[in-house]
């Protein structure tokens, strides 16, 4: 049996960062994430790499672009109210096509909100809370182990597009501990590797033609062209890098719709729920799995249930990629508030 | 099998470390689990509580509104959470601090603080021995399991020894009065 | 025939569109003579600002990046942070590093960041339409001031060069002007002992450079040099405040 580790959720994300070559991490302090921080500045130095706590998440934004820009993997961490203000800094890293990994651990908002787990940050996601048409490549792990996994794996991924990456979790799964199995890897030699394979990166024009790395573009059609060719990069990534999961037989007559730590309690419904309930896990948010949902909706035959926590979010794409087929049911709970296992299982015996 | 524990007491007691003991004791005996902290926002005096869920299965919800153990290290804590506990589920009080009696046969009591001062000479053990009796009492976990648990958290040599005799203290406990009063 | 001047390496052979008399183009230019002369421009990495130096890169021929508006310090300390052998210069004007980036600058005084940071002072925003900047003066007129600043309404200009030397993080701190060949020459001395003072370690470097905005400030270039003696000076000295 593979060796497991009891780790806590936000320690995952960073240390699946720090295995996946992280170089340098920017950040500032806010519950329910600061484990974050705290780890990185501890063992950054410890390796060679980069830390800085910046005096805002304003500027820990900045600093990332600053360092992705340099060609390094970077990163950081906040939790919906810091994400707010870096929504500015993610619409110009798309506008450059700067790799990142942003985290957001989000809690109970609007406002200041309080300090529990929430699902309430999927429309500043996905729809874009910062201007101008653009996206993130969005990750939502439902369990420690995923948490891990897909920070360590943000960096090529993000490289591989020059897009940020972000992976949306909540205050549940930073906060618990489970078993996880840590990947054996070689520690980066040396920081050189990755920047070797940039063409784009500034490191000072030795050897080449001056490079310039800019969002602005003023001349007549040139910003129009710019964004089809960040449209032909979005239509690759929604080609190649939608991730889901489905629990149950593709014959249940009820699917339920959920992600991150909702899922995860779902999962623990449809053990009980019997086999005509299944359950549909988006793993990426963006790009959406509307392929899927769409292909199980069916007039008469199925019907749908999207469980977040939050007012109604995700709802509005289950919807559009049911788009009429079957009806699509709701089940909420905001602020903060865990929804539970018999509050979902009350809800499916009323539509089954 | 599944188990759905809470931990509680006030801040600067051990409760989380009591929780991610128990936790790496599930992984030791090869068991899913979950450990889910909670706490105000005072440093030190406020309230602090763990939940921990040991299992067969994968668990869902690392939250647990209904509990299978109560494992109290002060007074406000047995109060908040007795409520939750099912039929048949365990409590294990301190009763060096919480006053509460139970006609319960599954409340049990011991004066894990006194006997963390009497017999390992630190007071702050009464974690460890809470934890100690409780498996002992649910069979929840072995004592090896736990003991082994407490080598994971790369603690110093003197740490670790003070908290596996601390377990044993708690385990090897034998309640001399069998019946209580009313809760 | 021997050369004995021509455009600076760092410089491209891009025609300006700065307006004529603006202390832009001739502060590129001193920049650009400065690099070449410590012979950094492989090394440089320039961080421009939103203001009418947002086209910056177009003009220097170098390693040069867009930043937000403000963030110039936090993306040139990521930049330093990662590359901490080459030499990283931020370039910006009273709103991007007096207005909206207060806290940047700041904090990388206080961080003693090893950058180097331009500072045009012109005491409007030129860009959007010469409004008031933390910088106009007392009773100076600007599209968001038409009857001149006042001080209980706009309250009063900022010295930043006076204000970043509290800062042990910064080494190297002088205030000069664009307005007379004096004042050129002094400038260009200032920019090298600030670059110098980053390739030292010495810490932040900053150089705050009065410059005259003709078009905004409704004068012509000839005119708005004298006012740049005559009024900005009384209130903005020139010297070095530190190092």
């Amino acid at each position: 049996m593979e060796k497991k580790t009891l780790m806590k959720g936000n320690i995952a994300i960073a240390q699946g960062a720090i295995d996946g070559g992280l170089d340098a991490y920017f950040g500032y302090p806010i519950t329910p994430q600061n484990e974050i921080p705290e780890f990185m500045s501890k063992k950054l130095p410890e390796i060679n790499k980069v830390f800085i706590q910046a005096e805002s998440e304003l500027a820990s934004i900045n600093m990332v672009m600053g360092s992705a820009v340099a060609g390094f993997r970077s990163m950081t961490s906040s939790s919906s109210p810091g994400i707010s203000l870096m929504q500015e800094g993610l619409s110009y890293l798309c506008g450059c096509e700067l790799p990142c990994l942003i985290v957001n651990v989000q809690r109970g908002g609007p406002g200041l909100g309080n300090i529990s787990g929430s699902q309430a940050d999927y429309f500043q996601t996905v729809k874009g809370g910062g201007h101008g048409d653009y996206r993130l490549i969005a990750f939502a792990p439902d369990s420690v182990q995923e948490m891990y996994d897909f920070s360590l794996l943000s960096f090529e991924l993000s490289e591989k597009y020059r897009n940020p990456v972000m992976i949306l979790t909540d205050g549940v799964l930073g906060q618990m501990m489970e078993p996880i199995v840590v990947a054996i890897h070689e520690p980066r030699a040396t920081s050189h590797e990755p920047r070797a394979t940039k063409n784009w990166a500034l490191d000072g024009c030795a050897g080449r033609k001056p490079r310039l790395i800019r969002s602005l573009l003023m001349v007549e059609g040139e910003l129009e062209k710019h964004n089809w060719h960040l449209n032909r990069k979005y239509d690759d990534i929604t080609k190649s890098e939608v991730k889901y999961e489905i629990v149950g037989h593709k014959d249940a007559d009820v699917f339920i719709v959920a992600y991150g730590i909702v899922a995860r309690i779902c999962k623990s419904v449809i053990k009980d729920a019997g086999s005509k309930v299944g359950l549909i896990r988006p793993i990426t948010l963006w790009p959406f799995p509307s392929e899927i949902i769409s292909e199980i909706a069916s007039p008469g035959k199925k019907k749908f249930l999207t469980v977040e926590m939050n007012l109604g979010q995700m709802v509005e794409d289950v919807k559009l990629s049911v788009n009429g087929k079957s009806p699509v049911e709701f089940l909420g709970r905001p602020g903060g508030g865990l929804v539970t296992a018999e509050e979902i299982l009350q809800k499916l015996k009323g539509m089954l | 099998m599944e188990k759905k524990i809470i931990v509680c007491g006030s801040g600067g007691q051990g409760v989380l470390f009591s929780g991610v003991v128990l936790a790496w004791g599930a992984i030791e005996a090869g068991k899913h689990t979950t450990c889910f902290p909670s706490y105000g926002a005072e440093i030190r005096g406020g309230s602090s509580m763990s939940t921990v869920i040991i299992s067969d299965e994968p668990i869902g919800s690392p939250v647990a509104e209904s509990l299978d153990g109560l494992i109290a290290l002060n007074e406000l804590g047995y109060h908040r959470y007795i409520k939750k506990l099912l039929p048949g589920g365990i409590v294990v009080v301190n009763s060096s601090i919480a006053k509460v009696k139970a006609d319960d046969r599954n409340f049990f009591e011991i004066p894990a603080s006194e006997l963390a001062d009497r017999e390992l000479g630190n007071i702050l053990s009464a974690n460890m021995v809470m934890i100690g009796y409780y498996i002992k009492k649910s069979g929840a976990l072995s004592l090896d399991a736990v003991k082994s648990a407490c080598e994971k958290l790369k603690y110093k040599k003197s740490a670790i020894e003070l908290n596996k005799n601390a377990l044993e203290v708690g385990y090897n406990y034998e309640n001399k009065t069998s019946k209580g009063k009313r809760r | 025939m021997k050369k004995i001047f021509s455009r600076p390496e760092s410089l491209k052979d891009t025609p300006h569109l700065y307006c004529p008399g603006c202390g832009h183009g001739i502060i590129h230019r001193l920049i650009a003579e400065v690099i070449d002369e410590l012979g950094v421009r492989e090394k440089t990495i320039g961080v421009a600002p939103v203001g009418c130096a947002v086209f910056a890169y177009d003009y220097f021929n170098f390693d040069v990046t867009e930043a937000p508006h403000g963030r110039p310090p936090a993306v040139a300390t990521g930049i330093k942070r990662v590359l901490p052998d080459r030499v990283v210069f931020t370039y910006q004007g009273d709103g991007d590093l007096a207005a909206i980036g207060t806290a940047e600058i700041i904090h990388a005084a206080a961080r003693s960041e090893n950058i180097t940071v331009i500072f045009v002072n012109n005491a409007n925003y030129g860009m959007t339409g010469g409004q008031m900047a933390p910088t106009t003066l007392i009773g100076q007129k600007t599209s968001t001031t038409p009857e001149g600043r006042i001080e209980n309404c706009h309250g009063l200009p900022i010295k930043v060069s006076e204000l970043m030397a509290i800062f042990d993080g910064v080494s190297y701190i002088e205030r000069t002007a664009v307005n007379t060949p004096k004042n050129i020459l002094r400038t260009r001395k200032a920019i090298k002992m600030a670059f110098e003072a980053q390739i030292e370690n010495k810490g932040l470097s900053l150089v705050e450079i009065l410059s005259q905005c003709p078009v905004e400030w409704h004068m012509n270039p000839v005119v708005s040099a004298k006012w740049l003696d005559e009024e900005m000076l009384k209130f903005y000295p020139l010297g070095v405040i530190k190092g």
